[in-house]
């Protein structure tokens, strides 16, 4: 389980995440939810390390990740999709994974995890020797789950995934983190302004305003609560 | 003609060392984004290093390599002094890296100026003596500028293939694109920039003997040329192509070999700074670079 306790993230004068806790479940779906500036990548940027904590803790499994830089939050199961689709551009498909693989545990050996990622996505294995930054929106977002899936990751935080894609696209990647969170075990935690795209597929919600936290509770309990209550979040 | 395919072929040769200084000061420029203006010492004091530990009665070889070894460890520390503290938190556009690499290049040429005197001294014949040629196609070629050639080609080529095929290689080129991004993908980012910073000291090192070996002497002042040289060929081939950087090399020692016989060799130095000049204002990106990669 990944928990985090009352954390305060700072720039400067200014408080971007202001002491908020939240729990996430292997096998579950967990979403952070809240207008642009809630505080949502801040939250998740302190969790894989790329920023640091002014105050609070986060624990994986029990263990306090406050010391270890990212490369070994990374490398003890949490992987983290940035905002806006980022790559290693002028790199190929194949070597986008690679470079993936090469510092994992290499559970499986580079083919298998080629051959997986290649079955959940085909269009990435018929573009595997173009450079990454040549493929479209769409296909950009599947090769970076997978490359955040072939390192076999117990935990995964997605920061916007449906940013500036077609809706068709979306439900694609929304269905395929669904199942891998519940075939894999894996536990998710999901950053997402459209909050009726993210309870969906999400189990689990928290609403966050202005770096706080405003509510939480069962994706059904939310998308059922009172519409004003969750509008005013965006506000 | 034949005089000009003599200067050719002494410009290929020097030129290939060019490249060789480039890839150097475009393998820490890719990682850290800061240039170090500091590397033209550390070819210097190689080469000083060298003559030194000769004259202590050394072997060739182990003269050599306790040489290198200096340079890889002095890059080390041009890095946590001169580097890192400016370079951190990705505040390389401050311009502060310009003062602090090249600070540190200066500090080191004083210490060579004062423990080995500012005078040039000469530099020993390791590969072939300057007076060993061979015919080809009726054109005299000295040995030891084919050696250099061979040697500085082979390093910038294998360098490439390294950085192409191997797992370093490539979490080199993930760094270089996107350091926060490949910290996520557990790449250890720091230690990935040292290694760069180890090795871009060796290849100054090899280069600071390969043309101290050419030049038969050397003295203090003898890196800073060749650091700017390098940095021209990197500039005009495009700054992290390793074929650029060769390309370049080479164009800039064929023209200033070219301008020195047939013009005058005072003229030399300057015409890289014409080249450099003609480059920034026609094609900024070089002439193999890419514009995106030099992503703010």
């Amino acid at each position: 389980m990944l928990e985090v306790r009352n954390l305060v993230v700072r720039y400067g004068a200014i408080e971007a995440v202001r002491d908020v806790s939240l729990s996430v479940r292997p096998g579950m779906v967990t979403a952070v939810l809240g207008a642009n500036s809630a505080g949502k990548s801040s939250l998740l940027k302190a969790i894989s390390g790329l920023v640091p904590a002014a105050s609070g803790s986060i624990r994986m499994d029990g263990e306090d990740l406050a010391t270890l830089p990212p490369h070994r939050r990374a490398r003890a199961g949490l992987a983290h999709v940035l905002e806006g689709r980022r790559l290693f551009h002028p790199l190929s498909v194949e070597e986008n994974l690679r470079v993936a693989w090469d510092f994992s545990g290499k559970v499986r050996s580079f083919v298998a995890a080629l051959t997986m990622a290649f079955d959940a996505f085909p269009v990435l294995g018929e573009r595997r020797h173009s450079p990454a930054r040549t493929l479209s929106g769409g296909q950009q977002q599947m090769l970076i789950l997978s490359c955040s899936l072939i390192r076999g990751p117990r935990y995964l935080l997605l920061d916007e995934p449906s940013l500036g894609l077609a809706p068709i696209v979306v439900q694609q990647i929304f269905g395929f983190i669904g199942a891998v969170a519940r075939e894999q075990g894996t536990a998710v935690l999901l950053s997402e302004q459209m909050a009726s795209l993210a309870l969906k597929v999400a189990d689990y919600g928290y609403l966050l305003r202005r770096g706080q936290w405003v509510r939480e509770g069962t994706a059904a309990e939310l998308a059922g609560s009172d519409a004003s209550e969750l509008s005013a979040a965006y506000l | 003609m034949d005089f000009a395919l003599q200067l050719i072929f002494a410009g290929i040769s020097v030129g290939a060392v060019y490249a060789l200084i480039a890839v150097g000061l475009s393998l820490t420029f890719l990682v850290s984004r800061v240039i170090n203006f500091g590397q033209g010492s550390l070819l210097m004091l190689t080469a000083m290093v060298m003559v030194a530990l000769l004259g202590r009665g050394s072997a060739m070889l182990s003269a050599a390599l306790g040489a290198l070894g200096l340079a890889a460890i002095l890059m080390v520390v041009v890095e946590w002094v001169a580097v890192r503290p400016v370079a951190a938190g990705q505040r390389t556009d401050t311009m502060g890296w310009v003062v602090s690499t090249l600070g540190i290049g200066i500090l080191l040429q004083g210490f060579a100026a004062k423990f080995f005197g500012s005078q040039a001294v000469a530099f020993p014949s390791i590969l072939f003596s300057s007076n060993d040629f061979v015919s080809l196609f009726g054109v005299r070629l000295s040995l030891q500028y084919l050696a250099v050639l061979a040697l500085a080609v082979a390093l910038v080529l294998l360098l490439e293939l390294i950085l192409r095929r191997t797992q370093w290689g490539r979490a080199v080129r993930a760094v270089a694109h996107d350091p926060e991004l490949a910290s996520l993908m557990a790449i250890p980012v720091r230690r990935t920039m040292l290694v760069c910073f180890v090795l871009s000291g060796l290849l100054a090192g090899v280069a600071g003997l390969l043309v101290a070996q050419i030049a038969g002497t050397v003295d203090p002042g003898f890196g800073f040329n060749l650091m700017v040289l390098g940095f021209v060929a990197a500039v005009v081939g495009g700054m992290g192509n390793t074929f650029g950087a060769l390309a370049g090399g080479i164009t800039l020692g064929v023209l200033e070999k070219l301008v020195g016989g047939y013009v005058s060799t005072a003229a030399e130095h300057g015409i890289a700074f014409a080249v450099l000049m003609a480059i920034l204002a026609v094609r900024p990106q070089g002439l193999f670079g890419r514009s995106e990669l030099l992503k703010a």
